[in-house]
């Protein structure tokens, strides 16, 4: 039995693996799509208030990728913001302190991700279900606490203000559709990473272990291994797209990320569905623009948005993916 | 010939009738821990507007215009109150912003209004909000900075004050206060040798008051907290047997305290108001503020309300609402403005590097059975 036809048939209803299902190699007419999707926003260059969303969602996709990534062993981070933080804290003092150039202080702050994701990760990967949310729910808020604590060197609950903007081979990205670019190049190849890593045995291991660990194991996949190898890379995407989120918004505070927006992240990838390279994309792409539908209708706005999650997740369990597997469904595709 | 003639009238009125429209944007914080002060600053702004819409709108440079509020919720987050700014300035393309209530929030849409050029009267209580370089921040309330010392000189040496104990939101706010407050007593001869910080949420203060009070503290000092929190620290301590002053440097709350603590607990608590109940225009103001929106006028609002008034004329003076630096050298141009609150001037040049922050009358007043007596009259250089 090799590990794809294990994974199928260990697919439960809601983890349907939307993108590994579709028929063919229909994914290399997704890349054309997604670039025209990416392509969009440049129409709309009039209004930089559009640009702003577009850039906050490419960013949302990048982070909520991330958090998909680890999802996929089976494992649920609620501390997912605060790596976001870290990569996004860690950049900015790279960047303000030591005047270290943006591409370095990008790295610095992936890299300070990744490697307390592993520490982390190397203690609390062994724990499951509940028990894993609960831990990462406490990191999430140590690592909040100790922004706040940070005196000097994180500026406290004030944060750290004043970030330059980035700065990459001499062109400086300090209009929104310039930032736009760039963030939209990020997100697009952070997607076409996932795709890439999930046709890999590495990439089919990671979803062995996420659908029947036992049996993972018991077919040679290391689930510690497997999950730690998902946690450090996801984590590596949040710290990513939190040391480009300072750069664009020039400013970093510990309640840009407290749980929140790590909660945030997991509605985006519920809404859009997990177990598939789409749900992300959907998820961001629906979820950061809709508060914008409510924010002046102050008074009911956490109403109406509570209403919309329940009524999403009421008919479209397996998130928006849902919709085209239901569809091939009717029409007795597989 | 008589429909081509009703037909021309019908124009002229038209004509008559239309008005240009003015856009005010607010970022207010309308859910959550802050929403006290977003509604007080939001509803300051609408009744303003509110004025000269009664009036047939707003008189500038022979045009009339009917002033309309922008309202977005910031949910007390410098992100949110980033896309929020992103989209008055560019969607709704105001000029004028009212919020963020925030310090980190003022401090994170700063960038973008500079930039465009939009003018943002803030509550944010963080020294970083004003500044040389600020050009378009203007605060139109008074904050610790400059009711702090001139409060507590008076305070410890009225009521001979040693050691007082303070307890403080661990937040930008809280953090800010603290630090000036410690600075403000130990220049006064006492010490704030007592700091305890909690999370915003806390609502069970009795080991932090046990610790506090072990420390043989003369005062509980209550600025930085929110109002229903104040009121459950003022009742446990006095339920703790804390027989000593309770003392709020700041942010007027005296309403939300009593009811919180009752009447006995918060007998005697010294509080800092920007109000003087004798003040007949803001009693009319607050009883208006009830009568529209059925709540009671929390104490921010009426410097909002003033600084909305400064703002609509200082575009007046200026004669366009379009050039912002016009407006803005107008705004700063105002002298001895007549708000409700009283006499009303910008001052803040030595300590911020420009004279952005309001300066106005404040007070200090005794809390007896619910109601705030005052004892003395301060400016922002001594109270008497």
């Amino acid at each position: 039995m090799n590990v794809s036809t294990m994974t199928e048939n260990h697919n439960k209803g809601a983890r349907t693996r939307a993108f590994d299902q579709a028929p063919g190699n229909a994914w290399k007419a997704w890349i054309p799509a997604l670039l025209v999707l990416f392509a969009i926003p440049l129409l709309l260059a009039g209004n930089p208030f559009y640009i702003h969303l577009a850039v906050l969602i490419c960013l949302n996709i990048i982070f909520v990728n991330g958090l998909a990534l680890i999802n996929r062993t089976g494992q649920l981070s609620f501390c997912h913001a605060a790596f976001m933080g870290m990569g996004a804290y860690a950049a900015v003092i790279c960047t303000v302190r030591f005047q270290t150039p943006f591409l370095i202080s990008v790295s610095a702050g992936v890299a300070v991700s990744m490697l307390a994701a592993y520490l982390l990760g190397a203690v609390i990967l062994r724990l499951q279900g509940v028990y894993f949310v609960l831990v990462t729910f406490c990191f999430g808020e140590l690592f909040r606490l100790v922004m706040l604590e940070g005196g000097d060197i994180t500026g406290g609950a004030n944060g750290i203000a004043n970030i330059p903007p980035a700065r990459l081979f001499g062109f400086t990205f300090d209009s929104k559709l310039s930032f736009y670019v760039l963030a939209a190049a990020c997100a697009f190849l952070s997607i076409v990473f996932l795709i890439a890593l999930f046709k890999t045995p590495k990439g089919n291991s990671l979803d062995a272990v996420g659908d029947n660990p036992d049996l993972a194991e018991a077919s040679g996949i290391s689930i510690q291994g497997s999950q730690t190898f998902a946690f450090v890379l996801g984590s590596a995407f949040a710290g990513f797209s939190g040391a480009l989120l300072a750069h664009y918004l020039g400013f970093v505070s510990p309640e840009s990320f407290n749980q929140h927006i790590s909660v945030a992240a997991i509605i985006m990838l519920v809404i859009g569905g997990r177990g598939s390279v789409l749900g992300p994309i959907l998820g961001a792409l629906i979820m950061t623009p809709l508060p914008e539908l409510f924010r002046s209708a102050i008074e009911t706005q956490n109403i109406m948005y509570g209403i919309t999650l329940i009524l999403v997740l009421k008919f479209l369990p397996m998130g928006l993916v849902g919709i085209g597997a239901k569809l091939r469904g009717k029409k007795g595709q597989p | 010939m008589k429909k081509i003639a009703i037909a021309g009238l019908l124009c002229l009125a038209g004509t008559a009738f239309a008005q240009e429209e003015l856009k005010i944007g607010a970022i207010v914080t309308l859910s959550g821990a802050g929403a006290a002060w977003g509604q007080a600053m939001l509803y300051a702004t609408e009744l303003a507007a509110d004025d000269v819409n009664a009036k047939g709108g707003l008189d500038v440079g022979g045009k009339k215009y009917k002033v309309k509020v922008v309202p977005y919720d910031d949910k007390y987050q410098a992100g949110e109150a980033v896309t929020a700014a992103n989209r008055l300035v560019f969607e709704d393309k105001v000029k004028y912003i009212i919020g963020p209530v925030g310090s980190a929030a003022a401090l994170a849409v700063t960038p973008i209004v500079d930039k465009n050029k939009v003018v943002m009267l803030t509550l944010g209580f963080t020294d970083k909000a004003l500044g040389k370089d600020k050009a378009f921040n203007f605060r139109p309330n008074l904050t610790t900075m400059e009711t702090s010392q001139p409060q507590i000189n008076w305070i410890v040496k009225a009521k001979n004050i040693k050691k007082v104990g303070g307890l403080f939101p661990n937040d930008e706010t809280g953090q800010q206060i603290a630090q000036d407050l410690e600075k403000a007593y130990s220049k006064a001869g006492a010490q704030l040798n007592a700091k305890e910080f909690f999370e915003r949420e806390r609502v069970d203060m009795m080991p932090l008051l046990t610790r506090m009070m072990a420390k043989g503290i003369d005062a509980i000092e209550l600025d930085g907290n929110a109002p229903g929190t104040a009121g459950l620290i003022v009742k446990q301590a006095r339920e703790l047997g804390f027989k000593g002053f309770i003392i709020r440097s700041g942010g007027p709350a005296t309403p939300e305290i009593v009811n919180v603590a009752g009447n006995g607990a918060a007998n005697g608590m010294l509080v800092n108001t920007p109000i003087n109940p004798a003040n007949t225009a803001v009693k009319a103001y607050s009883d208006r503020y009830f009568a529209k929106y059925k709540k009671r006028m929390n104490g921010f609002s009426p410097a909002f309300y003033d600084g909305t008034h400064m703002l609509l004329q200082a575009m007046s003076a200026a004669g366009t609402t379009t050039d912002t630096d016009k407006v803005r050298v107008a705004l700063e141009n105002i002298k001895d403005f007549k708000g409700i609150l009283g006499t009303l001037n910008w001052t803040g040049a030595e300590v911020y590097g420009a004279a952005h922050q309001i300066s106005a009358p404040f007070y200090i007043a005794r809390v007896q059975d619910g109601q705030e007596v005052i004892e003395a009259t301060c400016s922002l250089t001594e109270c008497k």
